[in-house]
């Protein structure tokens, strides 16, 4: 059976489609996160169609498939040697093995191609959905909210609908443009100087648009005139000084892992762990944490990696963007 | 033009998605409301290239393609005259027309006219309802996109899960290194994301069973250790892998054939390839297979491609 694909009658013209990171999401895991975004959208949250991806199916698959994490040591020596100025060996470690089990599955080309059809599918019905509810797919206000791992599908979806005509998505040919495209703890820069490194083990290089082209782009399809047309109105970086997912370490940037699209809103908030325990030993475990493949993400207000959190600081700021 | 335009107005949504378009509707609607907004003033460029197409289409006798056929050409990026013969049954130019490369081009062309150049300037000119009546054939084009290639990559996922899924082999740590390497090698690397159907197995089998034995030894069945090295194969065909017991049995989701090597101590754990080491050829059919070993004593052989140990052997 392929992952499923959530479909619905829109009660207006907006839609949100939420993207998890790395961790089994089965239906209901969201439900807090849900009556979050509820509870900030207030009586608006009615005028709204919520989606979300589920993927993580196929992450099992291949996993289950190839025993995930073999082949991967020179993944973790080239995120080692990255990070070691900046962090303790014990920390270096947690960042390269998270690092690894997200950049795993770049090295099986099938794997990254299931997981992004099985995203576009989920557009496709979106933008269906909102056709049998009468909104052109001009007139459809539909928003993602990504998190972690989430980016960089969503990163990757979107360039694959905005240069392939026959997906039926790009913006300037077949009208299809998001109205927001948020991104929180996103990875896409990590992963594409990581795997950059490493670029003659990645199969299908060319058809890995965080990879192939020399430097990270908001996608966009051009018209006849030249013109580009983005794939979304309004890009949305929100990450938090501590958490290293999103390129930060201690409070520091570091610009090899740190996603900065041309015309992007970015925020970056400030973060501080709790507890009297070595700021290196809390973090290598919150990213031990972030690893968990059991479980629904947790809301944990002290992970500076935690989606619930992002989406809290970023309340009102995310009722305007969505309602604009 | 007003009366045409007042008619399709109060037509429903719904029931414009269920109507079938053709390439003259698009080409109709979209050179009106190029007139309505003078389109040819603000993008000079654009409105040249709606009417030289327009020109093109309906001298090449275009006009009565269906937007499904059209997206039938977008999807599928080249159609082959066996395609183009099942949409148009009759034969006649259509077929030859929707198999020329151009065509596809040209279609193309058109959605990115309307909604990339065109559309805006609707938008910025007339009320909402106009907007979507002009670009009504034009979305139908769109949606029939979507349909077909929603449909496509079903079947694509089918072959996924026959290949990856919870009921495919595993494969052991050697296995992953070849299939891994495997990606840049023709069978085995995918096609336009079409998963290769074929696979490649290094296995050891440390309980393989004799059925038979040349010579005047016993015969009686022993457990023995042998490596395999060989190509494994997906059967794509939706009736394979499905049914009862029996029925997965005859027709199994995979199957297998290569290399089968006996290890010189005809005892389980052992090491089949090395010296004294016995050849021979293997096939598999679903998670069985039978072997054949032509190396004196010659034998035949049964055995399982399950693992024991999982990622190991």
């Amino acid at each position: 059976m392929p992952p499923r694909v959530q479909s619905q009658r829109w009660p207006s013209d907006r839609a949100i489609l939420f993207v998890h990171g790395i961790g089994n999401a089965n239906v209901g895991d969201y439900n807090a996160l849900v009556a979050q975004i509820e509870q900030i959208l207030g009586a608006d949250a009615t005028r709204f169609a919520v989606y979300f991806l589920y993927y993580d199916e196929i992450n099992d698959w291949f996993a289950a498939k190839t025993s995930a994490g073999v082949g991967i040591q020179q993944l973790i020596g080239a995120i080692r040697s990255k990070s070691a100025s900046a962090t303790t060996p014990e920390l270096g470690n947690a960042i390269a093995e998270f690092a690894g089990d997200v950049l795993w599955p770049i090295l099986a080309a099938d794997a990254r191609t299931a997981i992004r059809d099985t995203y576009l599918n989920q557009l496709r019905q979106i933008v269906r959905d909102g056709e049998d509810s009468a909104v052109a797919p001009r007139n459809q206000r539909v928003s993602i909210i990504a998190h972690s791992l989430g980016c960089f599908h969503t990163y990757e979806a979107l360039w694959e609908a905005a240069t392939d005509a026959g997906q039926g998505l790009s913006p300037a040919r077949w009208g299809v443009q998001l109205e927001n495209v948020i991104y929180m703890a996103s990875p896409v820069q990590l992963i594409s100087t990581v795997a950059k490194g490493i670029d003659v083990a990645i199969p299908n290089r060319d058809r890995l648009h965080s990879v192939s082209a020399p430097t990270l782009e908001s996608p966009f399809e051009t018209n006849v005139a030249g013109k580009a047309i983005p794939s979304a109105r309004r890009t949305v970086s929100i990450t938090g000084s501590l958490d290293p997912v999103g390129g930060h370490f201690f409070g520091a940037r570091a610009a090899w892992a740190y996603m900065n699209l041309p015309a992007q809103e970015s925020y970056v908030d400030e973060q501080k762990l709790l507890g009297d325990q070595p700021q290196e030993a809390l973090l290598s475990a919150v990213l031990h944490a972030a690893l968990r493949d059991d479980g629904p993400p947790a809301i944990t207000p002290a992970n500076p990696h935690d989606w619930s959190a992002y989406v809290r600081r970023h309340g009102e700021q995310i009722r305007g963007w969505l309602l604009s | 033009m007003r009366q045409f335009v007042l008619a399709v107005l109060v037509a429903s949504p719904l029931a414009a998605q269920d109507a079938v378009y053709t390439i003259e509707d698009i080409l109709t609607r979209l050179q009106a409301g190029a007139t309505r907004v003078e389109f040819a003033r603000t993008d000079a460029t654009s409105a040249r290239m709606l009417d030289s197409l327009a020109l093109l289409l309906r001298a090449r006798g275009a006009g009565g393609i269906t937007t499904r056929q059209m997206a039938e050409v977008i999807v599928r990026r080249r159609a082959s005259f066996a395609d183009v013969a099942r949409w148009n049954p009759e034969g006649d130019s259509t077929t030859a027309l929707l198999a020329q490369p151009w065509f596809r081009d040209a279609v193309l062309m058109l959605p990115l006219i309307a909604n990339g150049s065109l559309q805006p300037e609707l938008s910025a000119r007339l009320p909402r309802p106009a907007v979507d009546s002009i670009l009504t054939p034009t979305d139908s084009l769109g949606r029939h996109v979507r349909e077909l290639t929603s449909a496509r990559v079903a079947e694509r996922f089918r072959h996924f899960e026959i290949k990856y899924g919870p009921s495919a082999p595993s494969l052991n740590a050697v296995e992953v290194g070849l299939n891994y390497l495997g990606q840049w090698i023709p069978p085995f690397r995918s096609s336009n994301g079409d998963p290769s159907r074929y696979e490649m197995i290094a296995s050891y089998r440390p309980l393989e069973l004799t059925l038979a034995r040349q010579g005047g030894a016993s015969a009686e069945t022993r457990a023995v250790t042998a490596g395999q090295l060989g190509v494994r194969w997906y059967h794509w065909n939706a009736r394979w892998g499905a049914g009862n017991v029996l029925a997965r049995m005859l027709r199994p989701r995979h199957a297998s054939a290569g290399l089968y090597a006996l290890a010189p101590v005809e005892k389980p754990l052992q090491k089949p390839w090395q010296n004294g080491r016995r050849l021979g050829a293997f096939l598999g059919w679903g998670d069985f297979h039978a072997a054949y070993v032509f190396d004196r004593p010659r034998s035949i052989l049964i055995g399982t491609s399950k693992h024991i140990l999982p990622y190991a052997f």
